[in-house]
């Protein structure tokens, strides 16, 4: 028997593609058997799967000196596909390795989009499932715990997620730029389009007031004012609708302007500077460009939603250099913690063996000498300080040694006859 | 001597602010800001001893010298800053601030703590002095914020997002801040008028006797009275605003020490 190792054999959006992925995707009772199957493996102490969309990934506790041998099989069983060709797909990582990538995947520093929060939940459903069936020991148990604080951790300190990385995010996210709470704003939406009604659907959970639906039919405008408890309007009513409103998001299929650069300067003196924020996802566009020369008028085409995007797509990347400087810190720790975790165990049997010599002794000597109380604690006492102090060298000269030097645990345990193998 | 080396630590901690404060800017790490703030907090407390202990050894008389002026100035500036940016967690304006008190507090150390005139300071005097550079420093806080709302529009409108993009909350919660601290400087520049005015009629017998800062902080105080009135009635807000902001300051500047420099008079130290 070698050390305890903790590995990871898995695929990801990057190593595989989804053809490759989908042949190992596991969902329900086809995961249940496969984390049975795989811990039933006689070299797999404890084991744990995670199955996402983007990866797929298998994480154990070994002792073998071959830890990924009897997997490899395993996964060529799970997947049909030969072990040779396996290689080319699958990463085996074991140890610090292993342990760091854990922790990047929980932190969604590994993820397609850095930062995107699913996988949390992913990580968490896949460790509440390998302790449902009874598979996450003591060093599963502490390593996805661990992964899951730094990963909270990662979120809290860095800003790895707080920037928004799509169009329509990124769109309720200026809108808060611009008038920090949405409570009391007005948004008017023309036209329809997924992206735009996304937008909506985003600024509706993130408080707004009033929505509005502009359509060139007021059949269609209802329609879609019913979906989101707002209110429908006709074009005739554009210029008033906007005027009432703080946001616009036009998205129509107009070939000319629908807000003219006229339109919004008449409506901005009317408006006594309260500041207009225009969101053109339309192709060809549905506002004059010109607009956003004005005064109290952020105007948005679609073009510069994607900037937006890109510039916090580069900020979530600098904020991952702060992130993977938590998770370097905390992958060491962890390795300390697991192979201290092997030597615990024998001090604790070997402290239990002394403690049951001295007491038996005792309890044989005290039965034949009287003694008064106070002179039977006295007795007491004194055994169990020689023992202290007798114990106190090799233990704390094995703690010290021992995780480095695996030849001290063989003779650790033949010194002292311990029966743990 | 001890009460300098007091006025250096300070020095010390604010240069040390600022180095973080522009380094913060150059590697947008949040903890770098943090020291910044740190060094700005101790450095309020080292600045506080530094007055206390000028005073107690000669006099609140040496409040009126340029070591008096100056570190008051400097602890005021970075009072203003340290309860605006816990209050609205606006930290990037630190950047913006805590070079000026390094400024302020270096002219302190270096500079002479004698008494020019023996005026009889009292309680009146003290207020005075203490509410004028209090609202002076509000009112560079709001020129600063202003300035921060001009980079965050000018970005806006141009499409380019920096790390100002990221760290400001949004344009409207830095047009209250502006107002709010106008509202607070103002507050104390009409309290130092009132006490300038009976301190003045105390010494010298008269209320106002045409003294150009007297004149100068006049123009000043009906000109943020106008922001003020402009702002709240709506006509004027937004980069408006901070314009009138930044003018604002530029005659506190020229009032503070330009008519030092180029005036003789009660105001000149």
């Amino acid at each position: 028997m070698g050390d305890i190792k903790i590995c990871v054999a898995g695929m990801n959006h990057k190593t595989a593609p989804v053809e490759i992925r989908e042949k190992f995707s596991l969902k329900e009772e086809k995961l249940e058997e496969a984390i049975l199957t795989l811990n039933s493996l006689p070299s797999i102490d404890e084991c744990m799967i995670l199955s996402t969309c983007n990866r797929v990934e298998f994480y154990f506790v070994t002792r073998s000196e071959t830890p990924f041998k009897d997997v490899k099989n395993f996964l060529s069983t799970l997947g049909k596909i030969s072990p040779e060709k396996l290689n080319d797909y699958i990463y085996f990582k074991s140890q610090e390795m292993a342990v760091r990538h854990g922790f990047r995947v929980a932190s969604s520093l590994d993820s397609m989009v850095i930062g995107e929060p699913q996988i949390i939940s992913q990580f968490k459903t896949a460790f509440s499932k390998s302790r449902e069936v009874g598979t996450a020991g003591i060093v599963i148990n502490r390593f996805c715990e661990t992964a899951l604080k730094i990963s909270k951790k990662v979120r809290t300190e860095t800003t790895i997620a707080k920037n928004a990385v799509s169009i329509s995010f990124a769109a309720v996210e200026l809108a808060k730029k611009i008038f920090c709470q949405l409570y009391d704003k007005n948004v008017a939406i023309i036209g329809a389009g997924e992206m735009a009604e996304l937008a909506v659907k985003h600024l509706i959970s993130s408080g707004v007031n009033n929505v509005f639906v502009i359509n060139r039919t007021l059949e269609r405008a209802e329609k879609l004012a019913e979906e989101f408890g707002g209110k429908a309007f006709k074009l005739e009513d554009l210029e008033k609708t906007v005027m009432a409103s703080d946001i616009v998001i036009s998205s129509t299929g107009a070939p000319g302007y629908v807000l003219t650069h006229n339109l919004i300067e008449n409506l901005l003196s009317k408006r006594e500077n309260r500041p207009l924020f225009l969101i053109d996802i339309a192709v060809p566009r549905d506002i004059d460009p010109e607009i956003d020369n004005l005064e109290n008028v952020y105007l948005f085409d679609i073009d510069n939603l994607k900037e937006v995007v890109e510039a916090n797509i580069e900020e979530r990347k600098r904020a991952a250099k702060e992130a993977e400087k938590i998770v370097e810190g905390c992958v060491n720790r962890f390795i300390h913690w697991l192979k201290e975790h092997e030597v615990t165990p024998l001090v604790v049997e070997l402290k239990r063996k002394a403690e049951d010599i001295r007491k038996t002794e005792l309890e044989k000597r005290l039965s034949k000498i009287n003694l008064s109380e106070e002179e039977k604690a006295q007795v007491e006492y004194l055994t169990q300080i020689i023992i202290n102090k007798l114990l106190h060298t090799p233990i704390t000269t094995f703690k010290q040694k021992a995780p480095e030097e695996k030849t001290y645990i063989q003779v650790f345990k033949e010194i002292f006859g311990l029966s743990k193998d | 001597m001890t009460i300098n080396s007091i006025g250096l630590t300070t020095l010390v901690l604010y240069l040390l602010a600022t180095l973080h404060y522009l380094l913060f800017l150059v590697t947008k790490k949040d903890k770098i800001a943090i020291v910044g703030l740190y060094a700005s907090r101790i450095g309020f407390l080292t600045n506080l001893l530094f007055i206390g202990t000028l005073i107690a050894k000669k006099g609140s008389v040496v409040l009126f010298t340029p070591k008096g002026v100056f570190s008051l100035l400097s602890i005021s500036t970075i009072s203003v800053f340290l309860y605006f940016s816990t209050k609205y967690k606006l930290h990037i304006s630190g950047i913006f601030l805590t070079p000026w008190a390094a400024l302020f507090s270096g002219i302190a150390v270096f500079s002479k703590g004698i008494p020019k005139d023996m005026f009889p300071v009292g309680v009146i005097g003290t207020t005075h002095i203490f509410s004028a550079l209090t609202g002076y420093a509000a009112f560079m806080f709001s020129t600063i914020v202003s300035l921060l709302y001009l980079i965050l529009d000018k970005q806006l409108k141009k499409k380019k997002f920096s790390i100002f993009y990221h760290k400001i909350p949004s344009l409207k919660l830095l047009e209250n801040i502006i107002y709010n601290s106008i509202t607070f400087g103002f507050t104390f520049i009409t309290v130092s008028m009132f006490t300038g005015a009976i301190w003045s009629a105390k010494l010298f017998g008269t209320y106002w006797s045409w003294d150009p800062k007297q004149v100068l902080t006049l123009i000043t105080w009906f000109i943020y009275a106008a922001i003020l009135h402009l702002y709240i009635s709506g006509k004027w807000n937004g980069k408006k605003l901070c314009y009138l902001s930044v003018v604002g300051t530029v005659l506190v500047m020229i009032n503070f020490v330009g008519v030092n420099l180029i005036f003789k008079g009660v105001h000149s130290f």
